[in-house]
């Protein structure tokens, strides 16, 4: 059994772009930017259990204070001191592990579930109220599996769920018909921020490993893998457009919907 | 057997998790919508009152006009107190309309607020602070050759608003709009033809130059323009800003936080920043039991030749 508590200061934060990772940039803590910090209380208990059976439950609950981000609403930067960048917010995230895991024998492995809620509030966003934020995933589940087929000779398989994203599914919508600026109407979204789920994420990937020497000098690991053995159409986003006709479409984007082969080589010196 | 039956566990909690997506839907609800802009010096604008609509459904402005209103805009003292009131009535002929029943003319650097009574939907509220006058001091040329070394230039003076620095939005005015006086970007922009490609202009649908008759600025800061000693304001015209040859007016325009805060967050609407793909935040309106913008601005206006 084991308990602990800390608190826990983060000096800098990131902004990225879900589609192009290559454009993430770390922004640091300045004068007019306290670092955020968080108070954490975790606390456990673990079993060892007979047949190489581990059990772990351990439950979490942690503050975010003076989270800062990059202001999605600032528009045009020019003149602004460097805190004008940023908005300021709070969150809180609660929840429960189980881990279950068997490290010996010929079949073995684990399976985790995590339930947990996470929360944010920026005044920006969502009329101050607390929202469900993109990392909240109410069940987590991971089951991973090894068996030893034989000498050098092993199957594996890992089967991952995840309560599906939170998102905004646009409610409602109005046109500003007489706006001065331009020479089309103007629409405007209306919905409750971040209150819609996507279909939940869940994948099974299956594979082979043959292991053995190298020409002598190093130890080797063949993997040949089927990621997403069971295709599914697992949803990255949805994005909506407003038509010419006037209606609202609502294109989704998936993630890879078909199995993908994955063969590699490792070598172990 | 147990790898067996481990593989079977592994397929039935896939079944069930993929049976019982979590999703839910979002669910509309009529709200007033209020749209009315003030401009100093100008005299006071009518009033559009619409209902939302449903998302995917098809927009109709008429059938979502609000007939059976009571609406007040007055002008605020400095404590609050009303000075003086306008009552608006409804224009049978055009739905949601309201037009003010006396004359005024708006006057900068004051607050209005606007009283909206609406049987079903309650009380709208709204009120707004008229961004102060400013004026041109100078342009540096009347005509300018397209992409030629002299750009247009205009100096102005500071306009005031309490707590901010002024933000502005260029709208460009095409005089003489046709296909014919297109600049060659915007040619190919909207007909996707080539400078110097030969091209038939009874084939080209005119109406694809309605949505460039008014091209208009994101919103501006102050700290874009050079500060002359003189504490006057001085900004370029970009070449790219210039959709036909020919007369231009030029309109600046100062804004008040109900417009800024409205286009800021609707341009977040239409994606593109640091949230999530499908985190889409509600526009920041200043509007109390409503939705829309009951703003105000002040403008200055001046026209510049643009010669091939």
């Amino acid at each position: 059994m084991g308990i602990s508590a800390g608190r826990y200061h983060q000096f800098l934060t990131l902004i990225s772009n879900e589609a192009f990772s290559g454009f993430d940039v770390w922004l640091t803590t300045a004068d007019g930017v306290p670092p955020s910090y968080g108070d954490q209380l975790v606390g456990g208990v673990k079993w060892s259990l007979p047949r190489g059976y581990k059990l772990d439950i351990e439950g979490y609950y942690r503050t975010m204070t003076a989270l800062f981000e990059l202001d999605p609403f600032v528009g045009d930067p020019a003149g602004l001191e460097y805190e004008e960048f940023f908005h300021f917010g709070s969150g809180w995230a609660s929840g429960l592990e189980v881990f279950l895991e068997r490290s010996t024998g010929r079949l073995n492995g684990f399976l985790g579930y995590t339930f947990s809620v996470t929360r944010r509030q920026f005044p920006t966003l969502n009329d101050n109220r607390p929202y469900p934020s993109k990392y909240d995933r109410t069940h987590d589940v991971k089951l991973v599996t090894n068996f030893e087929l034989g000498r050098n000779w092993r199957t594996t398989a890992a089967w991952s769920y995840a309560t599906g994203q939170a998102y905004t599914e646009p409610a409602s919508r109005y046109r500003l018909n007489d706006f001065p600026f331009g020479s089309e109407p103007i629409n405007a979204i209306v919905s409750p921020f971040n209150r819609a789920r996507l279909p939940a994420y869940h994948r099974l990937d299956v594979g082979f490993d043959k292991r053995g020497r190298f020409f002598g000098f190093a130890d080797y690991t063949f993997r040949l893998q089927v990621l997403n053995a069971y295709a599914r159409n697992n949803t990255w986003f949805y994005f909506f457009e407003f038509e010419d006709d006037d209606t609202v479409d609502r294109t989704t984007v998936p993630q890879i919907p078909v199995p993908i082969p994955n063969l590699s080589l490792t070598l172990d010196f | 057997m147990k790898y067996v039956l481990l593989l079977a566990l592994i397929a039935f909690l896939a079944l069930v998790v993929s049976a019982c997506d979590t999703t839910s839907s979002s669910i509309h609800e009529d709200e007033v919508v209020v749209e009315s802009y003030l401009v100093a010096g100008e005299d006071i604008s009518t009033v559009r009152l619409t209902l939302t609509s449903e998302i995917g459904s098809r927009y109709d402005a008429s059938q979502l006009g609000i007939r059976n209103a009571t609406i007040f805009v007055r002008l605020l003292s400095e404590t609050g107190d009303s000075e003086f009131e306008i009552e608006y009535v409804h224009d049978e002929n055009r739905p949601g309309i309201y037009i003010p029943a006396d004359p005024h003319t708006i006057l900068a650097e004051r607050t209005y607020a606007l009283e909206a009574r609406v049987p079903g939907h309650g009380i709208v509220t709204a009120q707004t602070i008229v961004p102060g006058t400013f004026s041109v001091q100078r342009v540096n040329a009347t005509s300018v050759q397209y992409q030629g070394p002299v750009q247009f230039e205009q100096t102005v003076t500071v306009s005031a608003y309490p707590g901010r620095q002024s933000v502005f939005i260029f709208s460009l005015e095409a005089l003489e709009p046709s296909i014919a006086t297109l600049t060659p970007f915007y040619l190919d922009v909207i007909y996707e033809i080539s400078s110097g490609e030969e091209y038939d202009l009874s084939s080209l649908d005119v109406e694809e130059l309605d949505d460039f008759l008014q091209n208009s600025s994101p919103p501006i800061n102050e700290g874009n323009y050079i500060v002359n000693p003189d504490g006057t304001l001085t900004s370029g015209l970009p070449w790219f800003a210039i959709v036909f040859y020919g007369e231009s007016r030029v309109h600046t325009s100062a804004i008040d936080d109900a417009l800024f805060d409205f286009l800021r967050y609707q341009q977040v609407q239409q994606g593109g920043t640091t949230l999530s793909p499908g985190e889409i935040p509600n526009v920041l309106d200043h509007i109390e039991g409503g939705r829309g913008v009951f703003g105000s601005f002040s403008r200055i206006s001046t026209v510049v030749n643009v010669l091939r």
